[in-house]
């Protein structure tokens, strides 16, 4: 055994592992994984995958990844019992920037699934690598003009008749919003747009300008006047940022 | 008339399903083309409607294929595949898998050209009508009034429209508003600009300059962005803002005189208003807008041809001199005088002490660190530039790196120069005997004497006379001395104006960093090709030494050596006695080995380096 010690063999073998821990894919510390869109295509032609779309009903039903779920990514911890543990879970959100699908994850991570994983680059990297999606209920585009941050507030003051109807999440709304607006987040809006007064327009915001465009033709769609704030309320932050550093 | 038409029709679609479930006909919508179709689609759109489009030459099935069975698409079972408008417009198609609006909005063709069943050919061009299309989201009132739209609008089909910069189909995933991909983004809009800023036809049509692109990339924004490291500075939208873009003379426009200090003052802070008078496309060949920096060209390139042709002659006739001489001796049977054994070979005295070896070390060091962080901006547009920049971690750490080397060079300088003082006015002698120390054979000030030896080394070059007999310092090395002395204050006083050109607005208006940058380069160019041509061939490569001479970093040489290359070095310290003060133990194998190794690499690498720039400076 010693002298197998201290033969270089010892040393290849060393080698040979290492290079094979660093062959794993990529494993976050909560305990899912990346799966790209090539490897994700592959396994929906073998293997059992169940694909969950986080994003609101609307998004999901509007376009997804062909035989996904639709489980918001505010509803998944009390919706997942509904899935099967004995399968891959990919889940998977509207843009590489979006964390919903990550903490989503989490939670299935915490609730048992073992094989969890999250598309890399979200639902534009399967575009992107040319896969198509399906629409269930696809809603019109249309125009919808963008405010800029920089014009917002003068913006806001010529057009009285507009409110501002922010569509994140409740936390994002509690931590930083606009002055004067409402909060439906994107999840619920099918369910509350209602309530929504239809004498006035709407300016919506969204964290980083990938949502509103969609929540904004889905509610001009049902007789509303909107448009949207350009870059969401990151671009908002970094422009009062840029301002205050120019102070 | 209408309730005739819907009898009609009912009549037909009751008549056909009737027909195909009795197998009386089978249409294969492939084959038949459009034999029947607008006998159920018959609203205008399909009928007249498409005749006049510019569809028109294609059926119905072109698009909407895979009906195989008629009875049952009447029925509503077979139903059409979804329209596939890849299968003809391939290119776009491919190009539309990279547009932003595809990937996040999930924008479909016909969510921007509208029912393709009535779409006919627009006499408006694709450039207004681009911007009719974008503005309807996009509301850019900046570009709307920009110079761009106006000329536009006028009818100028060389000016920009939202497709020009952002593409038509393949309009990037680059989310200027959340600056993701800033790298990506910078580098293509400038590339954007650039193609139609550097393109001559159109600049000359329009009055402009089309080599205002080249005289940015001169500049230290241009370069930098040019050698792929975009983020670290300005690019032109940096500048001249993405959509408001105007002339200068506009008061609206962000390059307005009134608008620099706020313009320039988005990336940079902490400067006096004249730094912007830094020019920003400076043309140095422009004698009559940019004398200063014209003035500096002419006298740095004239510095650069009369330096090099003076010693690049003197070299090669050196060599030549030294070469035909080794072989003259080689053929008349003269062993060459390093060979033989004499009572000398073996004794070393010293001619370097052992702060000035390692003076030599850190300066070596300090200059390949200067040359490997300096010259890939210079030659921006050569291959090895990115590759030496990843080097050092990216622009910015080469940067960094350049400014530790600068610091440690103007250190060396500083101890060289208070050295110099020291030798002059002397410890415990003082003034006393300044002139003998100055003028004398261990100073390196010019003496009568190295033009002398110039013009015995000119006579020997030409087989005229016997080789100069020297004394410890030859007026070559002399030159290099007061080359590198004075050469700091050209390229070492630019430096620090530029190591911090917010603060060097303090003192000198910004024009003053153009002619700066200017002379850092052009000296930089001298000082490099001058220690890696002359100064390796003076000291290592000339035949007698090839391929180097070890002295700097072992200290010490026999005294045979000091006999063969200073005579007159020995001749004075045997008179004065002064031998054997000198005598130094054999180096050893391991500081000999350590020299040739150092020395070897030094040497290869500055050839190399050699190569590189004069590749550069022909391919200019």
């Amino acid at each position: 055994m010693n002298r197998f010690l201290g033969t270089p063999s010892t040393v290849l073998l060393a080698l040979a592992l290492f290079c094979l821990v660093q062959a794993q894919p990529a494993q976050s510390r909560q305990g899912w994984r990346f799966v790209s869109p090539d490897t994700l295509e592959g396994w929906m032609r073998t293997d059992q995958v169940t694909l969950v779309n986080v994003m609101s009903r609307i998004e999901c039903l509007d376009h997804r990844i062909a035989r996904s779920v639709c489980i918001a990514c505010e509803q998944f911890a009390s919706s997942m019992e509904t899935l099967r543990k004995d399968v891959k879970l990919v889940l998977y959100c509207e843009s590489e920037m979006c964390h919903r699908s990550c903490l989503a994850a989490d939670e299935a991570v915490k609730a048992g699934f073992r094989e969890v994983y999250v598309l890399n680059g979200g639902l534009p990297a399967w575009k992107r690598a040319g896969y198509a999606t399906e629409s269930v209920q696809r809603v019109k585009r249309r125009p919808i003009p963008a405010v800029k941050a920089e014009e917002l507030k003068r913006w806001l003051m010529r057009h009285g008749q507009y409110a501002v109807l922010d569509i994140r999440s409740r936390e994002q709304y509690r931590r930083e919003h606009l002055d004067g607006a409402v909060n439906i987040p994107f999840s619920e809006l099918h369910e509350r747009y209602h309530e929504l007064a239809r004498d006035r327009g709407y300016l919506v915001v969204d964290d980083q300008g990938f949502r509103s465009f969609l929540a904004s033709c889905y509610l001009a769609e049902k007789g509303f006047q909107v448009v949207r704030l350009y870059g969401g309320m990151a671009k908002w932050r970094s422009y009062k940022q840029a301002q205050e550093k120019r102070r | 008339m209408s309730r005739a038409r819907t009898c009609l029709a009912f009549f037909l679609v009751v008549a056909s399903a009737w027909a195909v479930e009795a197998g009386i006909f089978r249409v294969d919508l492939w084959a038949q083309q459009d034999q029947g179709c607008e006998r159920c689609h018959y609203d205008q759109t399909y009928t007249t409607g498409f005749a006049a489009s510019v569809h028109a030459r294609n059926s119905c099935a072109s698009c909407h294929g895979f009906i195989k069975d008629l009875g049952s698409h009447m029925r509503g079972a077979d139903r059409p595949k979804p329209v596939d408008c890849t299968t003809c417009h391939e290119r776009i198609s491919r190009e539309y898998l990279q547009n932003f609006h595809y990937l996040q909005e999930d924008f479909r063709c016909v969510d921007c050209h509208g029912d393709i069943h009535t779409r006919t050919a627009s006499k408006v061009p694709v450039k207004i009508r681009a911007v009719k299309a974008c503005t309807r989201c996009h509301l850019n009132e900046e570009y709307v009034a920009s110079g761009h739209a106006e000329a536009l609008l006028r009818g100028n089909m060389d000016a920009a429209s939202c497709m020009d910069c952002h593409g038509l189909h393949d309009t990037r995933v680059y989310h200027t508003a959340l600056r993701t991909y800033p790298e990506e983004a910078r580098m293509f809009y400038n590339t954007r600009c650039i193609a139609c800023h550097s393109d001559a036809a159109m600049m000359g049509r329009n009055a402009l300059s089309a080599k205002i692109v080249e005289y940015y990339e001169e500049t230290y924004h241009g370069k930098v962005q040019d050698v792929g490291f975009a983020t670290l500075v300005a690019g032109c939208a940096d500048c001249h803002t993405t959509h408001n873009i105007l002339p200068k003379t506009d008061p609206r426009s962000s390059i307005h005189p009134d608008n620099l200090v706020t313009n320039c003052g988005r990336c940079h802070t902490g400067f006096h208003p004249r730094f912007v008078l830094y020019k920003a496309h400076p043309d140095y060949r422009d004698r009559q807008n940019y004398p200063a920096l014209y003035w500096t060209f002419v006298f740095m390139s004239s510095l650069l041809v009369v330096t090099f042709l003076f010693f690049w002659v003197h070299t090669a006739l050196w060599w030549r001199k030294s070469y035909w001489e080794k072989h003259r001796r080689e053929k008349e049977g003269i062993v060459e005088e390093g060979c033989l054994i004499t009572e000398g070979g073996h004794v070393h005295v010293e001619r370097f002490s052992r702060s000035e070896r390692l003076m030599h070390l850190v300066l070596i060091c300090s200059f390949f660190t200067l040359v490997t962080t300096g010259f890939p901006l210079k030659y921006h547009r050569e291959p090895w530039a990115p590759l030496f920049l990843d080097f050092w971690g990216g622009a910015h750490m080469a940067g960094v790196a350049h400014r530790i080397a600068a610091a440690v060079l103007i250190l060396l300088f500083s101890i060289v120069a208070w050295r110099s003082v020291r030798f002059v006015v002397a410890p415990g002698a003082g003034w006393k005997g300044w002139k003998e120390r100055l003028f004398g054979p261990d100073s390196l000030f010019p003496r009568w004497k190295d033009w002398e030896d110039l013009k015995g080394m000119v006579l020997w070059f030409f087989d005229r006379g016997e080789k100069p007999r020297f004394d410890r310092w030859t007026y070559w090395e002399k030159f290099d001395f007061w080359a590198v002395f004075w050469g700091m204050f050209a390229i070492g006083g630019s430096g620090v104006l530029l190591w911090s050109p917010e603060l060097s607005s303090y003192i000198v208006p910004g024009w003053v960093l153009n002619v700066a940058s200017l002379v850092h380069s052009e000296e930089a160019l001298l000082a490099a090709l001058f220690i890696f041509t002359v100064h390796f061939f003076n000291t290592h490569f000339v035949p007698d030494k090839f391929p180097m001479d070890r002295l700097i970093f072992t200290g010490t040489y026999s005294i045979d050596e000091l006999k063969r290359h200073r005579p007159q070095e020995y001749e004075r310290l045997a008179s004065q006695g002064k031998l054997d003060e000198l005598k130094r133990p054999h180096p050893g194998i391991p500081l000999k080995l350590a020299a040739a190794v150092v020395g070897l690499a030094s040497l290869l690498f500055g050839s190399l380096l050699t190569v590189l720039f004069i590749v550069a400076l022909v391919g200019r």
